[in-house]
């Protein structure tokens, strides 16, 4: 498979230092050395011998795997680290010293490392149960795909540890934070740089697919990537309660929506996830009640300090984009019925998003329906989806609006299709980059994050900074990315530079309903043009 | 240095063991599996001497993402691939694919 790579210099920068191994402990390169060193087996087994005796904790670990492998009894203890060695084998001894001290040395670096380790066991589990229960046909896949979801994380925990704690440090102070919010500590997301390594290692597609955040649009793979979510999900709420009872009912349901398991057997799956994951956990020294009841401390001690500290970052930060397929769940149905508190603004919105929901059911039902030739193109094509968004934004209070596409080395969005005033003109000289180093924009597109922008205060001196908006000059913006499945497509900006427009939060949630409309219609088109292509064939 | 496992042919035989599988994988075959501290380990049954040596990461990988019964004896002893990739990855044992093809 070839990899698409990462899209900023610095996760290419950290993409290129995972696997230089410059930072080996000691101990580590001196037992890879003794292979080659030593001239004959029991050379190599005495100097293995003393490495390890030199470490008591590792001694201790060698003699226990060679007791629990002896299958134990007064006979047949083994006592001493050569006994060991002969018993388990020098390659193995070899191997798991190394890697006990690898990982000593990178637990010690960075303790977060640990607690990740665990949730990506929990999380696995919980894939492995959700996705028996909902009949997906590999669950161990699954199991691999909830164990791998947080991989970048990981990975950046090993090997920026400093910056890593640092990170978790704000987020025990002022989080947590919307999914993605580390770019602008790190340059990159987790996410981003884990894709990016997990494709240059050919890990299977599944697995690297399901790294992303499912957002409900998914051309294949559907179900093992909700599942995957839903197992992280879960995990990350697991690990906040004191109790599988203390799992949100709403998300619960949640899960239930997007796996098709009934929300009584999602509890029955977390049951069993955690007595499954026991013997995992124990195997690496974790008392799951201990470490539970830790982080749950952990978690009070934040929210005391944040509570001391004053509002947050996060608060101002706009909310992540919702899922395409939210048309299918009560919340976005509710939301397509008229609703008597509406402003002129929210009824015209509403109004729209009605009418695209009509027509993309009407395309869903032509697009399985035998005669699909003769229907010729549906009604919701991305240029009438787009047209109807735009004009409804415009209808709604804004001056003009853009749809934005990424180029194809994904490092720009330019204009393509504009409304309102000067339309032309504006969406030929819309251009904004898609890496956080370039300013704010250009990381809210990086990370997928929604912007709707008052131009006051804290916020016109941050987004002033930014080329775009500093030409653009608006009283108030919005920025909504295009994603499917991660990968960031384009973008719609809607503004106005005359009077600020009264943007409730239902008029932010209506237009990102609209938003999703688009990139279903997108995600239609691309359907349609990989049958076209596969049919031409 | 770790080692590569084929994957066996579907519906190999499988004998759980306790705390080994053995696997018919038809050349070089059977071979044995075993799981300590997280870690993959195997040693092919036939040949001399017959020492246990660590499996490559992505051979895990592989046999999880295969879904059969050696994914859910591996499961069960505690197989933690996620801690064998970041292992592989600190002490360079995993290679990058070619990005030509």
């Amino acid at each position: 498979m070839k990899g698409t790579g990462p899209s900023s210099p610095e996760a290419t920068a950290f993409v290129k230092a995972v696997g230089a191994a410059a930072n080996l402990p000691a101990f580590a390169r001196n037992v890879q050395a003794i292979s080659s060193l030593a001239s004959d087996l029991e050379a190599r087994v005495e100097a293995l011998e003393r490495a390890i005796t030199r470490d008591m904790s590792l001694a201790a670990k060698v003699l226990r795997i060679a007791n629990a492998t002896s299958g134990g009894g007064a006979q047949r203890t083994v006592g001493t680290v050569k006994q060991a060695i002969m018993m388990l084998g020098f390659d193995r001894v070899q191997h798991l010293s190394a890697a006990a001290s690898v990982f000593d040395e990178a637990e010690k670096q960075a303790p977060a490392l640990r607690d990740l380790q665990v949730h990506s066991v929990l999380s696995a589990n919980l894939a492995l149960q959700l996705a028996d229960a909902a009949g997906f046909e590999k669950p161990e896949m699954a199991y691999l795909c909830g164990m791998f979801h947080r991989f970048g994380e990981m990975l950046v925990a090993c090997y920026r540890p400093s910056p890593y704690c640092e990170w978790t440090e704000q987020v025990k102070r002022d989080g947590p934070f919307d999914e993605g919010a580390e770019a602008q500590h790190f340059g990159f997301t987790f996410q981003e740089v884990g894709i990016a390594l997990a494709e240059r290692w050919g890990m299977p597609a599944a697995v690297v697919r399901t790294m992303s955040t499912f957002r409900g649009v998914s051309q294949e793979l559907r179900l093992l990537h909700a599942i995957t979510q839903c197992s992280t999900e879960l995990a990350s709420a697991m690990v906040g309660g004191e109790g599988d009872d203390e799992i949100p009912s709403e998300l619960r349901d949640r899960v239930s929506a997007l796996t098709g398991v009934d929300a009584s057997i999602v509890k029955e799956c977390i049951a069993t996830s955690l007595s499954e994951a026991k013997p995992t956990l124990t195997g690496m020294q974790v008392n799951l009640e201990t470490w539970r009841r830790d982080q749950v401390e952990a978690r009070k001690v934040a929210v005391r300090t944040r509570a001391d500290g004053g509002p947050t970052a996060a608060g101002r930060r706009a909310r992540q984009p919702e899922s395409a397929e939210d048309a299918a769940t009560p919340a976005a149905a509710d939301r397509l019925l008229p609703n008597a508190t509406d402003t002129e603004q929210e009824s015209r919105l509403r109004t729209a998003l009605r009418e695209l929901a009509r027509q993309r059911e009407l395309a869903q039902q032509q697009d399985q329906g035998p005669a699909k030739a003769s229907f010729g193109e549906a009604s919701f094509s991305v240029g009438s989806v787009t047209d109807a968004t735009l004009r409804a934004a415009c209808q709604a209070g804004y001056e003009r609006g853009v749809l934005g596409i990424n180029s194809e080395d994904r490092t720009m969005i330019r204009g393509r299709i504009g409304m309102g005033r000067s339309n032309a003109e504006f969406a030929r000289n819309f251009l904004v980059r898609t890496s956080a180093t370039f300013g704010p924009l250009a990381a809210a597109l990086q990370t997928h994050t929604d912007l709707f922008i008052e131009m006051s205060g804290a916020d016109a001196k941050a987004y002033k900074r930014d080329r775009l908006i500093k030409n653009l000059d608006p009283s108030t913006f919005a920025l909504l990315p295009l994603v499917i499945e991660s990968e960031l497509i384009g973008c719609l900006y809607f503004d106005s530079t005359i009077e600020s427009v009264a943007a409730s939060e239902t008029s932010r949630q209506l237009l990102r309903d609209l938003r999703d409309s688009l990139v279903a219609a997108f995600v239609r088109h691309r359907k349609s043009a990989a049958e076209d292509a596969t049919a031409s064939a | 240095m770790s080692i590569d496992v084929p994957l066996p042919p579907e519906g190999a035989a499988c004998e759980d063991r306790g705390d080994v599988l053995r696997v018919g994988i038809g050349h070089g075959g059977p071979l044995e599996l075993r799981v300590d501290d997280g870690l993959v380990f195997c040693r092919f049954f036939s040949q001399e001497p017959s020492a246990w040596t660590d499996v490559s990461v992505m051979s895990v990988i592989a046999l999880f993402a295969a879904n059969t019964p050696i994914s859910t004896f591996l499961r069960r002893q505690g197989a933690l691939p996620i801690r064998q990739l970041l292992l592989a990855s600190l002490i360079d044992d995993v290679d990058p694919v070619d990005e030509t093809e």
